[in-house]
């Protein structure tokens, strides 16, 4: 579904991302992970289409993205760190949109039990300025599961949100993997990455660190010395210079 | 204590003096700082030659001038009283309460580096002043005029709050403050009337020699005489007034200082609150400029959106419904002063001229709306600047987000001119002199030749955030002062020269059709759909042209390199 190759994205002198290779097979979630500043941001934005990479190609569900833009987002979904809503549309409203965007035919049909899911029933008609910040959260993945999109890319998708909020969207996650998503989520959050991904990339100044499941990498770095964590993995392996 | 507080005072100012010179390496701020500074420049050159009368402060027009002000400092001075705030608080910045008020400072200490915190800004303030040049001013004597000032407005804050504590509420205050007004009103008249006043017939601009004295009728003088003590200091007559009057408001600012200090007021409180509503109005302010601020919450879309069909009329059906909770306020005000005009014409339907004169100004109304509305009508992607990362994720092209974008306040705006051409067509219709204009081929051609020219407006406006992001995107602190002015001196100019340039083809291919029309069809219906067939062409080619451009430029646009500055 997702085919990452040799991306490279540069700012002036500085290198963001640097020839980053990988995949996200129908139904895995991957876990991209990296230490502030390692480029996590900057590979999701240009999976995204938001901002062209400098080098390298991008395939969403067999769409390049630099040649058939508008066919390779019609699949994906990107709910980014910083929830950025229209201030002036209505909790439902933002779904009504999103939805026409999409053409979403049975967007009636999908709203109520997505609403119900993320537990913005109450607030439908309600403006952003008027949701707290994990609300805001909630409602910017709304929109990205709104049309079922068959990938699915969360930056940061539980900052915010309190524990009943980050079930829900674990479950979610989960859920729609299961019903065949490619999901790719960056977190800083070692634990979640463990327990929703099946395969984790961990970047260091924008170059492919580690990449694999996470068994691999835990037993790349145990080394037949006993257990070791995801944690325990990342901070060895970024730990080089 | 003190000497900390100034060096404070001194560090935060050079700090931010330095942030703001750095600033100036990136080109948006260098070019705006430049063009700001040459139009000051100008400015100040032009105040140098036109200010002669300000610039002589000797004679009786000096001491009118320092009784004038006095006048208006008393205002200030007595109304401050009437401020309906009593918390007493002071303004701080955020920072300031976090750092100083938990430290083991007095309440004294925090008066006191309040007000030399200030001084920074007041000589800037007061050094503005001088070189503008406006006044025969001295930079000493403003910079203690304005510093008592601000030692006052503190002392009439705690003042307030204390009479709060006392059981004198702000009704109670506003009624003693108005009484203190209506006495010194009285005091005034019966200081008018004292002194026998001979107006010149036929010259009743020039004040008679005698009217200076008015003001030194003694119960004038010692009302006036605190004012006076500042308003002397600002237009000083000669340095040795300087001198005086600057001893004098050295001694009344340690007077105000120890009086605000005696008054022993919890300000602290105030203070946070009023540092907060500081900080809410700021970030109103920022949101507003985003469309963040959403004046009728509730207005409805005008039109349902389907969930299937063309995905571009999304975004028209989401930047109609921000115009219904943005700017209705500015549609309601224009459709009033429309039917305003429209029931005064018909009030003067027997008289022709009164009518006719109604109709220009909708002639005029229908000539500047394109130039105008889509200043008013922003709704569209300078709206979404914030929100260009979602647009770009979203499956469009560039082109299709562009035309998107800017359809809802070209319908909008169009619906507008329309309006105003129908009204002129009403109000004008069987006026001879206005027979060129007030006919329905005059109002169909007229609409064919604007909703164009608005398109090609909005597209300007909308190039900036597309071509000149940097231009567009603001960073952690607003550009001020000159930068600022520079910078929409600059954006104004070139909206101006663009706008000629894009006119220039249709101008071009006006001409012949002109000629064509006038040889050929004159008299004929359809006149001047010949005449401006071929220039509406050009304009919508333009408009497409352009629409293609912004739509590539868009695609290609770096998002997170233009705007990760974004303070939104």
């Amino acid at each position: 579904m997702i085919e990452v190759t040799n991306l490279t994205k540069t700012y002036d002198a500085l290198v963001a991302v640097d020839h980053l290779s990988f995949s996200v097979k129908r139904g895995e979630v991957l876990g991209l992970v990296g230490p502030n500043g390692a480029g996590k941001t900057t590979t999701l934005r240009a999976l995204a289409g938001i901002h062209p990479p400098t080098e390298g190609s991008i395939s969403i569900c067999g769409a390049d993205l630099r040649d058939s833009p508008v066919e390779a987002k019609r699949h994906l979904a990107f709910m980014p760190d910083e929830p950025r809503l229209f201030d002036y549309l209505t909790v439902e409203e933002h779904l009504q949109f999103v939805a026409r965007i999409y053409g979403v035919a049975d967007f009636r049909e999908r709203m109520e039990p997505l609403l119900a899911e993320l537990e913005l029933a109450d607030k439908r008609r309600a403006l952003p300025a008027e949701l707290s910040r994990g609300m805001k959260q909630k409602l910017m993945i709304a929109c990205g599961f709104i049309h079922a999109a068959d990938v699915l890319i969360f930056d940061e998708p539980l900052t915010g949100l309190d524990p009943l909020g980050i079930r829900r969207i674990k479950e979610s996650i989960t859920r729609r993997a299961h019903d065949g998503a490619s999901v790719i989520l960056s977190s800083h959050l070692l634990h979640l990455v463990e327990e929703l991904c099946d395969t984790v990339l961990i970047i260091h100044n924008g170059k492919r660190a580690a990449y694999g499941t996470i068994d691999d990498l835990k037993w790349q770095i145990a080394q037949g010395r006993g257990e070791v964590s995801l944690e325990d993995a990342f901070l060895q392996i970024t730990a080089a210079p | 204590m003190t000497r900390a507080f100034i060096e404070l005072a001194l560090l935060s100012f050079w700090n931010r003096i330095v942030a703001r010179v750095r600033r100036l390496r990136d080109p948006r701020y260098a070019v705006g700082a430049l063009f700001g500074l040459v139009y000051f420049g100008w400015l100040f050159f032009k105040n140098q030659r036109a200010s002669a009368f300000f610039r002589s402060g000797s004679g009786t027009g000096g001491e009118l001038r320092v009784d004038a002000a006095s006048v208006f400092v008393l205002v200030i001075m007595l109304f401050a009283w009437a401020l309906p705030g009593d918390s007493g608080g002071l303004e701080f910045s955020e920072a300031e309460i976090a750092f100083l008020f938990p430290a083991p400072l007095r309440r004294r200490d925090l008066l006191l580096y309040k007000i030399i915190r200030q001084q920074p800004q007041v000589m800037m303030s007061a050094a503005i002043f001088t070189l503008l040049g406006a006044t025969r001013s001295k930079f000493v004597g403003l910079w203690l005029a304005f510093s008592v000032m601000g030692i006052y407005m503190m002392l009439v804050a705690l003042g307030r709050a204390r009479l709060r504590l006392m059981g004198i509420n702000f009704l109670v205050r506003l009624a003693i403050v108005l009484a203190i007004a209506a006495g010194i009103a009285a005091a005034g008249v019966y200081a008018v009337k004292s002194v026998p006043l001979h107006f010149h017939h036929g010259d009743a601009r020039s004040l008679p020699p005698e009217f200076a004295a008015i003001f030194h009728v003694p119960i004038v003088a010692a009302i006036l005489f605190l004012p006076k003590l500042c308003a002397g200091a600002v237009f000083p007559p000669s340095l040795a007034a300087l001198a005086m009057s600057s001893i004098a408001l050295l001694v009344l600012a340690v007077v105000f200082f120890f009086v605000a200090d005696r008054l022993n007021v919890s300000f602290e409180e105030g203070s946070v609150v009023r540092a907060q509503k500081r900080h809410a109005m700021v970030q109103q302010m920022r949101a507003r400029r985003g469309g963040g601020y959403v004046m009728f919450k509730r207005a409805r879309a005008p039109f349902r959106l389907a969930p299937t069909g063309r995905p571009e009329v999304a975004i028209v059906w989401k930047n109609t419904v921000a115009t219904m909770r943005i700017s209705l306020a500015g549609i309601v005000i224009i459709l009033v002063v429309f039917a305003v005009l429209v029931v005064n014409a018909l009030y003067f339907h027997d008289f022709r001229e009164a009518r006719n004169g109604v109709g220009f100004v909708f002639v005029m109304i229908t000539c500047f709306l394109p130039f105008i509305g889509p200043n008013i009508f922003a709704n569209d992607l300078r709206l979404d600047l914030p929100r260009l990362e979602v647009l770009k994720s979203y499956p469009l092209s560039g082109a299709s987000i562009v035309a998107a974008e800017i359809a809802a306040p070209l319908v909008i705006i169009s619906a507008l001119e329309l309006l105003a051409i129908s009204c002129a067509l009403a109000v004008l219709g069987g006026s001879e002199r206005f027979s060129n204009v007030a006919g329905a081929q005059f109002a169909v051609v007229a609409l064919l030749l604007t909703v164009p020219v608005i398109a090609l407006q909005l597209l300007i406006r909308n190039a900036i955030p597309v071509i000149f992001p940097a231009w567009a995107a603001r960073g952690k602190e607003d550009p001020r002062g000159f930068v600022l002015t520079g910078q929409r001196l600059l954006l104004v100019l070139g909206n101006l020269i663009i706008l000629a340039f894009a006119l220039i083809p249709a101008a071009v291919v006006f001409v012949p059709s002109a000629i064509v029309a006038t040889k050929f069809f004159a008299g004929n219906t359809i006149f001047a759909a010949v005449m401006t067939a071929p220039t509406i062409a050009v304009i919508c080619g333009e408009v497409w042209l352009g629409v293609r451009f912004l739509g590539d430029r868009f695609e290609a646009l770096d998002v997170s390199q233009e705007f990760d500055t974004l303070a939104v």
